[in-house]
C-alpha cells in the first residue's frame, strides 16, 4: 500500500506538488524550520499564535553550556525570519484545520486581531506609555506588569505594538479610553480590526508548538503559590534576564531583596509518577538548573552566593555539559543527592526551610532566602488541541508520536515535528530536528523547489566612479523619539553645509513605506550617489535603507547610518542641546566615511550541485539518501570494505525496534540508489577550494568536484587495556563483555543467554573519569534496556546495575521504571569507591559498596557486562585539517556554534553528523544527519550562493609575503601565491573580518571601504569642532 | 464513618444519591449566606488559633476546600489576624498519630513518638489553641500536648463558634 503511495508520489502527482510549506509554532524550532526551508527554494507559512516569534528561548537569560546571552544569539535568526523574502509570518495565528495529501494540502489559518496596522507601527512606545490599563505580564511569567498594548519583548519579531482584547478598556467599552489611538504618531491603531482566515495550499506541514513549563502549583510540598519565595525555573529565569522584571539584578519576590542562599529543587513534575504523573524525565532540567546556580553566583553582588542543588540522578548527558557539571561543583556549587520532602517557612523574613534526608540517611534541615523548583516541560493544553486539528497521534505523555527511524515524522504522511513536542529536549537538539523536519518536509516536494517563492528584481545599477560625491542625508524625527530631544531641523541645516552633501531634509518616519518610496525617488530625481541615513540601529534598518539604494540604481554599499536615537536621543533625553551637537558630529562622520566609500560588489560563487559524504554508518547513509533523493548526486565514502559502521552491531533501540532489519533495507537503498555513488576502502587524502566548489582527491586517486560535504565518521568504543584501572578483566575472563558484544549475542540469540542465573552491569567504564570526562550518554539506556532484554530471555536471571547516576533522559526513564519494577537491582558507586572485580578460579567475583545499605556487598555474576565509554576516532584529526574544521580537546568534532549551529562547520560547506560529533543514539544520529543533509540542501539547491562583499585586499607592492595573514585567518581565505611570493585573498572564502589586516605587519592588507583613508577620514572630522 | 463510606463508594463504584458534605463546609457557606452571623469581638485577648488538618477529612476525603473552609471559619469566629498557619498543611499534612486505632492499640509510648513530630510543629506555632475537627485528631493532640508539656488548648471548632454566634436579640 504504502509502496504504491510511493510510486504515485514519484510520477503523475509530481508536477500538482506545491512548493510551500506550513511551520506551525514560532519558537526557535520552528524559526529554525522556516528559515531553512525558505533558503532552500520552498515558500513558508509560518503561524505563530502570541504576537511575536522567538517562543521559550526568547524568555531565557542566559543558555547552556556556553552561557550565551539567549536574546543576543536568537535574535539575528528572528530578524532574518521577520525580512525573509519567502517566509509570510503570520502571528496572532492558528491552525483551524488540515485537509489533504502530502504534496497538497489545504490548510485554514485563523488569524486574530492585532488592532495595531504593521505596516505603519513604527515600535516607538508611545501607546503603551500612555495606556492607563496595566496587566499581568506573561513574558515575564506573571512577575511583572505591562499595558493592555504591549510589545511582547523588547528584541519582538515583528517589532510591532499588538493590543490586548481581553483588557483593553476600548475594546471592552467602545469610547471609554482610545488613549494609545490620540498619541500614536503613525495613526496605526484600528480598533476595528477583525480576525481573518487565511485559506493556504501547502505541500508539507512542520508542528513546532513547543512545551510549556509544568505548574507545580498542585505539589503542595513545594509550596509553590504559598509561599512568596518558591519561584519556578522560568520564573528565576526572568529574574535573572536584563530585560524582566527586575533588569537582570535578581531581586526575590516577597521583599525584592538579593537572595544570598539559594536551593534548586530538580525533578519538580518530572520522573514523578505519584502527584504529577509525568513518569518521564525532561532532560534539560539538571543543566539548566546549574546553568542557573553559575549565573546567579555571577549576578551576586557579594559573589559569595550560596547555591545548593538537590537531585536525583545528575543528568548532564550532552555535549560539554559534564564539564559544565564538574566545574560548578569546583567552583563551589553545592549538589546534595537528595529528594526533598517538602518546603516550610522557616520563621521570619519569609526564608524557606528544605528538609531532606542526607546521602548518610539522616533527616537535615537547611535555610535558604529563595527556593528554585525546576519544573519539567509538558505539552501545552493547546498544542495537544493542535495534534487533533492536525491529525496526529500523541503518545502516553502527550507528546506527538514519532518513528525512532524516522525521529521527525508524526503519524500522519507529510506533517513532520521538531522540537519538545515530541519529547523534552534541549535548544541544540530542537535546532538539529528542525533541520531534519525541513528537510523531510522539502524532500517530498523537491519538484516543485523554488515553484512558489519570490525573487527579487533590482534595476541596473548607475556607475558612479567619474562623479563627484552627490551626498543626501535623510534625518529622522522617528515620531517624537529623536525629535524630542534632538533639534532635527537644526541637524539637517547643518547636514547641508557639509562638503558634498547637495540635499538634506528631515522626515518623520524615515522607515515608513510612503518615505521610503520617497527617498528612492529622491535619489533619483537628484541624482545622489551617496547616501546618509540618520535614525536609529543599523542593526534593524541597514538592510532595508540599503535595498532603497539598489532599488534606485545605487549600489547598497554606498550608504552610511548616523544611530541618532539609541546612541544620542535615548541616552541623553536631559541634554538636548548636547544631544543635537551629538547628531551632527555623527552625521558629519557618516558623511567623511561615506564620501569615500566604492561601490563593491556583489561577490557570488558558483555551485557544482553535488555532495561527498565521509562515511556509510547510518548517519553517512542516511544523509546521503536524503540529497539523493532530492535529485543532488552525492559520493558517498568508506574507509571500510563494507558500510554499516557500528549499527551492525546493534540488536534493538531503546524503544525495541530492530536495527538490522532496518540496517539491512538503509544499505539496500545505498546500493541501488541511482544518485548515489558509493566507494568503500578508500579515504579522503586532499581538500582544496571552499563552500560550492571543493575538489576532494581520494586516496585511490580520484578526484572529486562537489559543493559540500557531510563528515560522518562516527566514534570507536573504549576497549579497556588489561592494566587501565578500568579493565574489570575485560579481555581476561571470557564472560566479561562490552554491551556491543552482548548485542552481537542477542543478534545471534545465543540460548546460553538464558541459562544465566546471574549478571552484572558496571556503568561508566572510561567515561566520566578524569581521561575521559564526558558523558557517553547511550550506555545507561543500552545498558538497562540489555537487563530488559535478558529478563525476557530468563525472568528469574538475577541482575544487578553498578552506575553513578542513571541518565536515561526523556521517555528513556520508562525503561529504568520498568527495570525497577522488575526487580533489576540498582547499586551506586563513585569513583572514590569503584567495584572490585576478582576471578577465582575462572568465577568472577564483583565486590561493591552499596551506599542505602552502608555494607560491601559482594555478587558471583555468571556474566559480567561493561558499559564502555563511546570514544572520538584518532585519525579524524587529518580529515579535520583538510577541510579546516575544529576539533575539541575532547577529540570529538566541533560545531560552528553548540545551540543554535549543531551540524555546522564555521568553515561554510562543510556539516557533520553522527558520533563524530558527539555520542548518540540511533534517533538522534538518524535526525542529526537528515539535519546536515537538510543544511546542505540550501548550499546546493542555489546556482549560485552569495560571498561577502566587504573583504580584504592586498597591495602587493607592500607584501613582503611573510604570511603572518595566513596563519590569522580563520577561514583559510588567504595564501601566499607561489609565482609571485605576495599573499593572494581568496574573495569567496573571505567574510571581512578584518584579522589579516590587524595582523599585517606591512600594512599591505586592507578591507574594502574601511581602508586607513576613510577610517582617518572618520577620526579627523570628529575633531573638527574640538 | 465519614471517610470508610465515601471511600467504599469511591472504590467500589457504588452508585448512590447523596451528597457528602463536612460540618465544616456547612458553617462555612452558612457563614458566607449570612445565615448565621459570628462576631470575633469576644476575642480580646487575642488568642491565636491554628489548626490540625485531619488526613481522613483532607488529604484523604475532600481535599484542600475543605482546609480552606476551615480556616475561613476559624479567621470569621476568632479574627483574622489570629490564624496562624502550620506548616505543613492542608493535604499535605502530617498524621497526627492516633488513628487507625493507635490510641485503641496500647503501645502508647510508640503513638507519643510518633506524635512528637506533630507536637513540634504546632508548639512552632505558638498558638493558644489548636482546633482539631475529628476526635481522633482530637485526642491524640490533647494527649501529647499534656506529655510534651504543650500550652495550649486543644479544641473542636464549635466551642468557638458558640462564642462568636451573634444571635438575635
Amino acid at each position: 500500500m504504502s509502496n504504491k503511495k510511493n510510486q504515485q508520489g514519484n510520477t503523475g502527482a509530481l508536477s500538482e506538488v506545491s512548493g510551500s510549506v506550513l511551520v506551525v509554532g514560532g519558537g526557535i524550532a520552528g524559526v529554525q524550520a522556516a528559515l531553512d526551508l525558505a533558503d532552500s527554494g520552498f515558500y513558508v507559512h509560518l503561524v505563530e499564535k502570541s504576537a511575536a516569534i522567538g517562543g521559550g528561548m526568547s524568555q531565557l537569560d542566559k543558555t547552556f553550556p556556553t552561557n550565551d546571552c539567549s536574546a543576543c544569539i536568537l535574535s539575528p535568526k528572528l530578524v532574518e525570519c521577520g525580512r525573509h523574502l519567502n517566509i509570510n509570518l503570520l502571528t496572532l495565528s492558528e491552525l483551524v484545520s488540515l485537509e489533504g495529501e502530502p504534496g497538497s494540502f489545504k490548510a485554514v489559518v485563523k488569524q486574530n486581531p492585532r488592532y495595531v496596522d504593521p505596516e505603519k507601527c513604527i515600535a516607538c512606545g508611545t501607546c503603551a506609555e500612555k495606556c492607563p490599563k496595566k496587566v499581568v505580564n506573561e513574558f515575564d511569567m506573571g512577575l511583572g506588569k505591562r499595558k493592555a498594548i504591549y510589545l511582547k519583548y523588547p528584541q519582538a519579531v515583528p517589532l510591532k505594538y499588538a493590543i490586548d482584547a481581553q483588557h483593553c478598556i476600548w475594546l471592552n467599552k467602545p469610547g471609554r479610553c482610545g488613549m494609545c489611538e490620540k498619541v500614536c504618531p503613525s495613526k496605526a491603531i484600528n480598533f476595528d480590526d477583525k480576525p481573518t482566515e487565511h485559506m493556504l495550499e501547502i505541500g508539507s506541514v512542520i508542528m513546532a508548538p513547543g512545551f510549556k513549563p509544568f505548574d507545580p502549583s498542585r505539589l503542595d510540598y513545594t509550596g509553590y503559590g504559598r509561599l512568596p519565595n518558591v519561584v519556578t525555573s522560568m520564573e528565576f529565569e526572568r529574574l535573572l534576564s536584563p530585560s524582566g522584571p527586575c533588569m537582570g539584578h535578581m531581586e526575590r519576590p516577597s521583599d525584592g531583596k538579593e537572595p544570598k542562599k539559594i536551593a534548586w529543587l530538580q525533578c519538580v513534575g518530572s520522573r514523578d509518577i505519584n502527584r504529577a504523573c509525568h513518569g518521564y524525565c525532561s532532560s534539560v532540567c539538571c543543566m539548566y538548573a546549574i546553568k542557573q546556580a553559575v549565573i546567579a553566583r555571577e549576578h551576586s553582588e557579594s559573589g559569595d552566593l550560596d547555591a545548593s542543588i538537590f537531585f536525583m540522578d545528575m543528568r548532564t548527558h550532552g555535549k560539554e555539559f559534564e564539564e559544565y557539571y564538574n566545574r560548578a561543583a569546583s567552583e563551589g556549587v553545592k549538589f546534595h543527592r537528595a529528594r526533598i520532602h517538602s518546603v516550610l517557612p522557616s520563621g521570619e523574613n519569609d526564608n524557606l526551610r528544605v528538609r531532606y534526608a542526607g546521602e548518610d540517611g539522616e533527616i537535615r534541615y537547611e535555610d535558604f532566602d529563595l527556593v528554585v523548583l525546576s519544573v519539567g516541560l509538558e505539552m501545552p493544553q493547546q498544542a495537544i488541541e493542535l495534534a487533533a486539528k492536525a491529525g496526529v497521534s500523541l503518545d502516553a505523555d502527550k507528546f506527538i508520536v514519532t518513528d525512532p527511524f524516522k525521529p521527525v515524522s508524526t503519524s500522519r504522511n507529510g506533517v513532520f515535528v521538531c522540537g519538545a513536542a515530541a519529547e523534552p529536549k534541549d535548544i541544540p537538539q530542537s535546532v538539529m530536528e528542525a533541520s531534519a523536519a525541513a528537510l523531510e518536509a522539502g524532500r517530498i516536494l523537491a519538484p516543485a523547489r523554488w515553484k512558489d517563492t519570490k525573487k527579487k528584481e533590482y534595476p541596473p545599477e548607475k556607475n558612479v566612479y567619474s562623479e563627484p560625491p552627490r551626498i543626501g542625508v535623510f534625518v529622522c524625527s522617528c515620531g517624537i523619539n529623536i525629535a524630542s530631544v534632538v533639534d532635527v531641523e537644526a541637524v539637517t541645516e547643518y547636514a547641508k553645509t557639509l562638503p558634498g552633501v547637495v540635499l538634506a531634509q528631515n522626515n518623520l518616519f524615515t522607515c515608513s513605506q510612503d518615505t521610503i518610496d520617497q527617498m528612492e525617488e529622491t535619489i533619483r530625481k537628484e541624482g545622489l550617489n551617496r547616501v546618509v541615513v540618520a535614525s536609529c540601529t543599523p542593526r534593524t534598518h541597514e538592510p532595508l535603507f540599503q535595498e532603497t539604494l539598489r532599488n534606485a540604481g545605487i549600489n547598497k554599499y554606498l550608504f552610511e547610518m548616523a544611530n541618532i536615537r539609541d546612541q544620542d536621543s535615548w541616552v541623553h533625553q536631559n541634554e538636548p542641546e548636547a544631544a543635537t551637537e551629538k547628531a551632527k558630529d555623527l552625521i558629519r562622520v557618516a558623511v567623511a566615511k561615506v564620501r569615500g566609500d566604492a561601490p563593491l560588489p556583489y561577490n557570488s560563487v558558483k555551485v557544482t550541485k553535488s555532495a561527498l559524504v565521509i562515511g556509510a554508518g547510518v548517519a553517512g547513509m542516511t544523509a546521503a539518501v536524503s540529497l539523493a533523493d532530492q535529485g543532488f548526486p552525492v559520493t558517498l565514502v568508506e574507509r571500510k570494505d563494507d558500510i554499516g559502521g557500528h549499527a551492525r552491531k546493534f540488536y534493538r533501540t531503546w524503544q525495541g525496534n530492530p536495527v538490522q532489519d532496518y540496517l539491512a533495507s538503509l544499505v539496500d537503498t545505498v546500493k541501488s540508489h541511482e544518485n548515489i555513488d558509493l566507494k568503500c576502502g578508500v579515504s579522503v587524502k586532499g581538500v582544496s577550494g571552499s563552500v560550492g566548489n571543493f575538489t576532494t582527491v581520494l586516496t585511490d586517486g580520484t578526484e572529486l568536484k562537489h559543493g559540500v560535504s557531510i563528515i560522518a565518521v562516527g566514534a570507536g568504543s573504549f576497549k579497556p587495556d588489561s592494566d587501565s584501572r578500568w579493565n574489570y578483566l575485560y579481555g581476561k575472563n571470557p564472560n566479561v563483555h562490552t554491551l556491543l558484544e552482548l548485542d552481537q549475542k542477542f543478534i545471534a540469540e545465543d540460548s546460553s543467554l538464558s541459562g544465566i542465573n546471574q549478571t552484572v552491569f558496571i556503568h561508566c567504564v572510561g567515561s566520566r573519569v578524569p581521561e575521559r570526562p564526558y558523558c557517553s550518554r547511550v550506555c545507561c539506556t543500552h545498558a538497562i534496556d540489555q537487563a530488559l532484554k535478558l529478563k525476557e530471555l530468563n525472568p528469574d536471571m538475577d541482575i544487578f546495575m553498578l552506575y553513578r547516576d542513571i541518565r536515561t533522559y526523556g521517555q528513556r526513564e520508562r525503561l529504568y521504571q520498568e527495570a525497577r519494577a522488575k526487580g533489576i537491582i540498582f547499586i551506586r558507586y563513585d569513583l572514590e569507591n569503584l567495584p572490585a572485580v576478582t576471578e577465582e578460579g575462572g568465577n568472577i567475583k564483583v565486590t561493591v559498596k552499596d551506599p542505602i545499605i552502608d555494607a560491601e556487598v559482594e555478587l558471583n555474576p555468571d556474566m559480567l557486562v561493561l558499559a564502555t565509554a563511546v570514544r572520538p576516532k584518532v585519525d579524524v584529526h587529518d580529515l579535520a585539517k583538510f577541510f579546516k574544521c575544529s576539533i575539541r580537546a575532547d577529540g570529538f568534532l566541533m560545531e560552528a556554534h553548540m545551540k543554535l549551529r549543531p551540524v555546522d562547520f564555521a568553515t561554510d560547506g562543510i556539516f557533520l553528523a553522527g558520533l563524530c560529533h558527539y555520542p548518540k543514539p540511533m534517533d538522534e544520529t538518524i535526525a542529526q544527519a537528515q539535519a546536515a543533509a537538510s543544511r546542505a540542501s540550501i548550499v546546493l539547491s542555489q546556482d549560485e550562493i552569495p560571498a561577502e562583499s566587504i573583504t580584504a585586499q592586498v597591495d602587493p607592492r607592500k607584501c613582503t609575503g611573510c604570511a603572518v595573514c595566513t596563519e590569522v585567518c580563520a577561514y583559510n581565505a588567504v595564501s601566499i601565491d607561489e609565482a609571485t611570493e605576495k599573499a593572494v585573498v581568496n574573495e569567496a572564502m573571505c567574510k571581512g573580518c578584518g584579522a589579516c589586516v590587524a595582523g599585517c605587519r606591512s600594512d599591505a592588507i586592507t578591507l574594502k571601504n574601511m581602508g586607513n583613508e576613510q577610517i582617518m577620514a572618520e577620526l579627523e572630522t570628529i575633531m573638527d569642532n574640538w | 464513618m465519614y471517610y470508610a463510606t465515601l471511600e467504599g463508594l469511591r472504590r467500589f463504584n457504588i452508585p448512590h444519591k447523596f451528597e457528602f458534605v463536612s460540618i465544616i463546609t456547612l458553617y462555612a457557606k452558612w457563614i458566607r449566606e449570612g445565615r448565621i452571623k459570628v462576631d470575633s469581638s469576644w476575642n480580646t485577648e487575642g488568642l491565636k488559633f491554628t489548626v490540625q488538618d485531619p488526613c481522613k477529612l483532607v488529604r484523604q476525603g475532600i481535599g484542600d476546600e475543605v482546609a480552606d473552609d476551615l480556616r475561613f471559619v476559624i479567621k470569621q469566629v476568632a479574627g483574622e489576624e489570629n490564624f496562624i498557619e502550620v506548616w505543613p498543611n492542608k493535604s499535605n499534612n502530617y498524621c497526627c498519630g492516633g488513628g487507625g486505632g493507635a490510641l485503641q492499640a496500647g503501645f502508647s509510648e510508640n503513638r507519643r513518638k510518633y506524635g512528637k513530630i506533630k507536637f513540634d510543629q504546632l508548639a512552632a506555632t505558638g498558638a493558644d489553641v489548636v482546633i482539631t475537627p475529628c476526635h481522633n485528631c482530637h485526642t491524640q493532640v490533647l494527649d501529647i500536648c499534656s506529655h510534651f508539656g504543650g500550652k495550649w488548648k486543644t479544641t473542636h471548632l464549635w466551642n468557638w463558634l458558640e462564642k462568636a454566634l451573634v444571635r438575635d436579640k
